[in-house]
This record gives C-alpha cells, sequence and structure tokens, in this order.
C-alpha cells in the first residue's frame, strides 16, 4: 500500500513536471505583451546605424503601444483600436532606446541587442533625448542641416522623436523617418518635415561603430558615371 | 516487478524532462528569437534615392542612392546595386558597386550628354533604373519596370534663378475660416488622436472643388465628409489608414489612397457606383491628383507619379505603370520641382523638354524646408508653398506663400507653419479648383480650414 501511494505521488508530481515543460507558460495577466513578450538581451561590442536600421525595420507596421517596447515580425498590428493594453508595438522613445541599443542605465555609451519580443521601453524619454545630460549616451547636434545629421540621428521634440531613415531624401526636401507615431498610424517609415520644424532638435547616439567594420576598405561612396 | 519497471520508467522520462532545459540552452536562441544568427537571405531589401529631377547642364549632378537591406531577424545585409543610365538612343550604360553608406553617383557627364545630344534644344533628360541584389539573389529594382519604363531627371542649359522676398517670422497674411470644426465624434466635428509620446493626429487630408465645396478626409472617423459654407452635406464611410490622402475632381467626385495592411492603394470616385479599387504595392502614398478625370498617385519611394489604371491579371504590380516625375497637369503636360535647403526649382515639361523652368533660392541666412505645395496656376506660372526656416540655436520657421508668373514672384506672404495636431506633410495646403489656396490648421479647440486672399492672381 505504501510502495502504491508512493508511486501515485510520483506519477502526480511528474506529470506536472511534465506539463510545465512541455505545454506553454500561461501569462500571469492577459494582455497581448504578458502572453508573447518572452525575449532576453545581450550586450555587444559594437552597434553600426546599418544595424540599428536593419532592427527598427522589423518594428514597421507592427502597432504602437505607450509605453511599451515589444513586437513580433507578422507586419500587422496584433492590437489593433487597443490603445493601453499591454499591446504590441513600441512608442516613440521605446523604439529609438531599442533600435540604438542603448543600455538601460545612464552613463553607459555601451550597446546592447534586445529581443524584438523582449519588452522593454528603456528609461529614456523625449525630454531626456531633446534636452541630455552630460552623461547620457546621446547628445544634441548643433543643427539640423543635412550636412550635420546622418542616418540614424534622431529628430526630437518634447513629446515626440523619430529616427532619420535615409540620407537620401524625397524631391519635395521631407525627409524619410521612422517613428512610433501613434495608435493611430502604428510604426513605419512616413515622410515628415521634422528638420525645419523648430520645436525639433537633432539628437545623435554616442558611440557608434563605423558602418564599414570590420572591413573598412570596401565599398565606395562615390561613383563616377560617365 | 512490472509495478517497479513502471516506476523506471517513469523515473527515466523525468530525467529527460529535466534535462531538456539544459540541452535547450547549449542549443542557443529558439528558432523565433531574434537573436539567431545573422546569416541567411534578406526579407527586407528596399531602395530609397534622392532624385535631381531639374539640373543645370555644367553643374555637379549627384545621385544619392540608399539601399536598406535586412533579415527577418534585424541584421544588416550587404547587397549590390546597379545604376543604369541613358541619354538619347544611347545604349543603357551599367555600373554596379557595393551599397556603401553615403554612396552617391556622378552623373555631371550623363547631363551635359543629355543637352549636347538634343540638337537646336536648350534641353534633355537623363533615363535611369537602380537595381539592388543581396547575396542569396533577392532582387528590387526601382522603378518595378526597370529598363522599360524608367525614371528620369531634366536638364536644361540655363535656369532663371531669383531670390524670394524675406518676410519676418511672425509676419502672417490672415486667412478667411472657411470650415471649423471642434474635436469630437460626429460629421460635424473632427477626430483627433492626442498623443502621448507622440505627436497629436487629425484628418489627413482635404481637397475643394469647383464650387468650393470642401471635402474633409477623417480618417479616424472613418469617413469623408463634404461641407458647404462650413455645413457638412453629405458623408461617406471609408476605410483607409491614418494617413490617407483625397483628391476631388471639380465635380466633386472624390479619390481616397492610403495604407491597407502593409500595402499601399486608391479607391474612387467614393460612393460611386463605378468605384474601382488601385493596388499599388508597398511604399509610401504622397499625394493624390485627379486631372482631366484621371486620377494619379505619387509614390515614394519611387518619387514618381503612377496613372491609376487598372492591371490585367496577367501583370504584376508596377509592371506596365505608366510613371512620370512629373504632377500630371492640364493638356497633358508635366510639372516638376525639387528642393533643397539651398534651392527651389520648378519647371513644366512640355513633350519632354522643360519649359519656364525657374530657380528660387532663400534670403540669406534661411533654408527651405519642405515644399508644401506646386501647381500650375493655369497661365504658365506656379503657385509655391513652402516652409522657410532659420536652422540652429535660435531656429525659427514658417510658410511662405510664393505665386510666379513670367519669371518674378508676383505675390508672397507667410502663413503659420504651427498645428495642434499633425498632418502630412503635403496635404496641409491645397489650390481648389474654384482657384482658392487654403491651409489646413488647428489648435486645441479644433481644427480649421481657412482661404487665402490671392488677389486676383489667379
Amino acid at each position: 500500500m505504501k510502495r502504491l501511494a508512493a508511486c501515485i505521488g510520483l506519477v502526480v508530481t511528474m506529470s506536472t513536471f511534465i506539463s510545465m515543460e512541455l505545454l506553454p507558460a500561461k501569462p500571469s495577466f492577459a494582455t497581448w505583451a504578458g502572453t508573447n513578450c518572452k525575449g532576453t538581451s545581450v550586450n555587444t561590442q559594437y552597434i553600426r546605424r546599418k544595424d540599428a536600421q536593419a532592427y527598427a525595420l522589423v518594428a514597421r507596421y507592427e502597432g504602437y503601444e505607450w509605453g511599451g517596447g515589444c513586437w513580433n515580425d507578422n507586419n500587422r498590428d496584433d492590437t489593433p483600436g487597443q490603445p493601453d493594453s499591454s499591446g504590441e508595438g513600441p512608442d516613440c522613445s521605446g523604439l529609438v532606446f531599442k533600435s540604438w541599443g542603448l543600455r538601460n542605465r545612464t552613463g553607459d555609451n555601451g550597446s546592447t541587442f534586445y529581443d524584438k519580443l523582449q519588452n522593454i521601453h528603456g528609461i529614456f524619454s523625449t525630454i531626456d533625448f531633446k534636452y541630455p545630460a552630460s552623461s547620457e549616451p546621446f547628445f544634441r547636434l548643433p543643427d539640423k542641416r543635412r550636412t550635420t545629421t546622418q542616418y540614424m540621428d534622431a529628430f526630437v521634440s518634447d513629446t515626440h522623436i523619430a529616427m532619420l531613415w535615409s540620407w537620401a531624401n524625397p524631391s519635395d526636401n521631407t525627409d524619410y523617418v521612422m517613428e512610433a507615431l501613434g495608435d493611430a498610424y502604428g510604426t513605419g517609415i512616413f515622410t515628415e518635415g521634422y528638420r525645419f520644424d523648430s520645436r525639433y532638435v537633432a539628437s545623435r547616439r554616442k558611440n557608434w561603430t563605423a558602418d564599414c567594420y570590420p572591413n573598412c576598405r570596401a565599398g565606395q561612396s562615390m561613383v563616377v558615371v560617365r | 516487478m512490472l509495478r517497479w519497471r513502471g516506476l523506471s520508467g517513469v523515473m527515466t522520462l523525468a530525467l529527460l524532462m529535466g534535462v531538456a532545459p539544459v540541452f535547450r540552452a547549449m542549443a542557443g536562441p529558439s528558432r523565433g528569437s531574434s537573436m539567431r544568427d545573422a546569416r541567411g537571405p534578406a526579407d527586407y531589401l528596399e531602395i530609397y534615392y534622392t532624385s535631381p529631377v531639374l539640373v543645370r547642364a555644367g553643374e555637379l549632378v549627384r545621385l544619392p542612392v540608399d539601399v536598406v537591406c535586412a533579415t527577418a531577424a534585424g541584421r544588416a545585409c550587404d547587397p549590390t546595386v546597379t545604376l543604369g543610365t541613358r541619354v538619347g538612343s544611347e545604349p543603357w550604360h551599367l555600373v554596379s558597386t557595393p551599397a556603401a553608406p553615403g554612396l552617391q553617383f556622378d552623373l555631371t557627364a550623363a547631363a551635359m550628354r543629355a543637352v549636347s545630344s538634343s540638337r537646336g534644344s536648350a534641353a534633355g533628360s537623363v533615363s535611369f533604373f537602380l537595381k539592388a541584389v543581396d547575396k542569396a539573389g533577392k532582387t528590387t529594382v526601382l522603378p518595378p519596370g526597370g529598363q522599360s519604363a524608367p525614371l528620369r531627371f531634366f536638364v536644361v542649359r540655363s535656369l532663371r534663378s531669383l531670390r524670394i522676398p524675406r518676410i519676418p517670422f511672425g509676419q502672417l497674411r490672415a486667412g478667411v475660416a472657411t470650415l471649423s470644426l471642434p474635436w469630437g465624434s460626429g460629421r460635424s466635428k473632427a477626430g483627433l488622436s492626442l498623443g502621448r509620446r507622440s505627436p497629436n493626429v487629425g484628418p489627413s487630408g482635404f481637397d475643394v472643388d469647383a464650387a468650393g465645396h470642401l471635402y474633409l478626409m477623417d480618417p479616424l472617423q472613418g469617413r469623408v465628409t463634404r461641407f458647404e459654407r462650413g455645413r457638412p452635406i453629405a458623408s461617406t464611410a471609408v476605410s483607409v489608414g491614418s494617413d490617407a490622402s483625397i483628391a476631388v475632381e471639380p465635380d466633386g467626385h472624390a479619390f481616397v489612397g492610403g495604407r491597407m495592411g502593409s500595402s499601399i492603394g486608391v479607391r474612387g470616385p467614393v460612393g460611386a457606383a463605378s468605384a474601382q479599387a488601385f493596388p499599388l504595392g508597398l511604399g509610401i502614398l504622397s499625394q493624390i491628383k485627379v486631372v482631366e478625370g484621371t486620377a494619379y498617385a505619387r509614390v515614394l519611394p519611387l518619387d514618381a507619379w503612377i496613372k491609376l489604371m487598372r492591371p490585367a491579371p496577367s501583370e504584376g504590380l508596377g509592371g506596365s505603370q505608366a510613371i512620370s516625375v512629373g504632377a500630371p497637369i492640364p493638356g497633358g503636360d508635366e510639372l516638376v520641382r525639387v528642393g533643397t535647403e539651398e534651392r527651389l526649382r520648378i519647371g513644366t515639361v512640355v513633350g519632354g523638354e522643360v519649359r519656364s523652368g525657374v530657380e528660387l533660392t532663400p534670403p540669406a541666412g534661411l533654408a527651405f524646408g519642405e515644399m508644401a505645395l506646386a501647381e500650375s496656376d493655369g497661365r504658365g506660372g506656379y503657385w509655391l508653398v513652402v516652409r522657410v526656416a532659420r536652422l540652429g540655436v535660435s531656429s525659427n520657421d514658417q510658410f511662405q506663400v510664393i505665386h510666379l508668373r513670367e519669371g518674378r514672384v508676383v505675390d508672397t506672404f507667410a502663413a503659420p507653419s504651427r498645428s495642434f495636431a499633425q498632418a502630412p506633410p503635403l496635404s496641409r495646403f491645397v489650390l481648389g479648383k474654384d482657384g482658392g489656396l487654403y491651409q489646413m490648421t488647428s489648435a486645441s479647440d479644433g481644427m480649421r480650414i481657412v482661404r487665402y486672399d490671392t488677389r486676383g492672381e489667379r
């Protein structure tokens, strides 16, 4: 009888263990982020502008969530019309934080790769980006001229931040920017006139690694066509 | 004995379950993780470029080209880009290079040949296309038709240059409000999405028909509403993205366009039995125009106008689309314009050559911003609206409206650039079919559309 009781107890224990291993974990509360956002992060040795650009591109079409910072790559907003629900997508400063690979503390210019499915916004707000302290891992540029800015720099106002997407621009003299534009627009590449809007300043991440790294002899930036 | 065998089986299973997480950790991130191996084909391969549009023979001509290449995991990849150029009846000239950051092609020589080869003419053009290929062979061509339907830029031997008059910041011409709507829901209100860590967003565009009726595109409420003397007359439900565009024919038939999922498209005439959908594939829809009964869409990063015709089922998107660099205007001509911080250029393409070309420069110490409007005045002149900005520590900006005719400024005034709710940059000003110049503005209590006195200059 004792053996039988021991066997039953063991089977119950094992069943519990097996179900924990094989079945997906239930979220502690039923939100999109709670269900889907299990990613992690790893510190990296360097970050190039083109890495940041490629990273941000995955967030396009994936929605907007105030205070959010988690998305997948199915090219649609999985929580449309559900603002403030711990839904899919970043907000504007969360998108910049993860794309720039900033570390989640001040005074650290290093870089971190965050899984897109890690729900992290980061400690920096638009005010931090617009009025940075010297210890922050970004700084304000002296002006916003095309000769001053580089792609993946940001235009930032008191309430919004967007990353300059390309060194090429439309012929109407707007800019392509990558931005989390709100619940109505979602996250994507838009054309904007932030460069010439005096509410916006230009901000740059510190410590970018050159795009040509680790093979800086390859490629040329000017090709003459005969 | 059998019981002990069963017990040992359960124990073995438990052991396997216990070590599974260890093996999983050793195997690295799961297949769905964005930290997987960066190698692999590009999921995203997109070309962005800045078209020269209109150049003067002899000046430096640069074509910046940016190829964005990324894997599904969000890792950068390294494609090659090919530029094809052709002047007149020459064969295509192809140049390939790694798509390095900051890449520009120098087309000065091709531009010079364009005017040398056009004997007896003061203008010519250079045709071009771009092709990007990643290491796995994924290919993107801009425009999609490549050599068979290329882009082009125009070259003139000379271009009249004018410096626009300086208007002090804040010295604005007051417009007359023709429509005022409080924020809210319903036909007599305008939809507003209040931003938090994002801009406020309101109606995305409007247009005016020949009778002076206003058509407001309010995507937040999913409708186009027609207003007569400030009152809603009719409303039609539409389902397009928040950055939707609108254009109406002189008789009021409206076309709307915007994002539909990850692609863009145009529909119209709205509410008519003959309404059609025009899918445009991936990209950004910048503007819509309706000219002489035909709708056109300006699409980015193509940076060209597409004549909206339904493709045959056997044709892919873009394969047979008629594209033009200039905006269509009545009579089959095109209006070309291009802006930089240092200059604006505008001209009319007639029979493949640019006529009435003009270059404008900003007042000293100021820069040009976006060209919010560029239209023909129907009498050989142009209406332009451009943001004028002082860049730097003490920055400032406002819009400047400029009416050009016969190579001179016949009227200019400043208009406000501040707005409570954000709208797409080329949707704020409209030259109505009734001849009026209109601007959409907004404040914390609502939005309004004002009409400017253009002093009978149209």
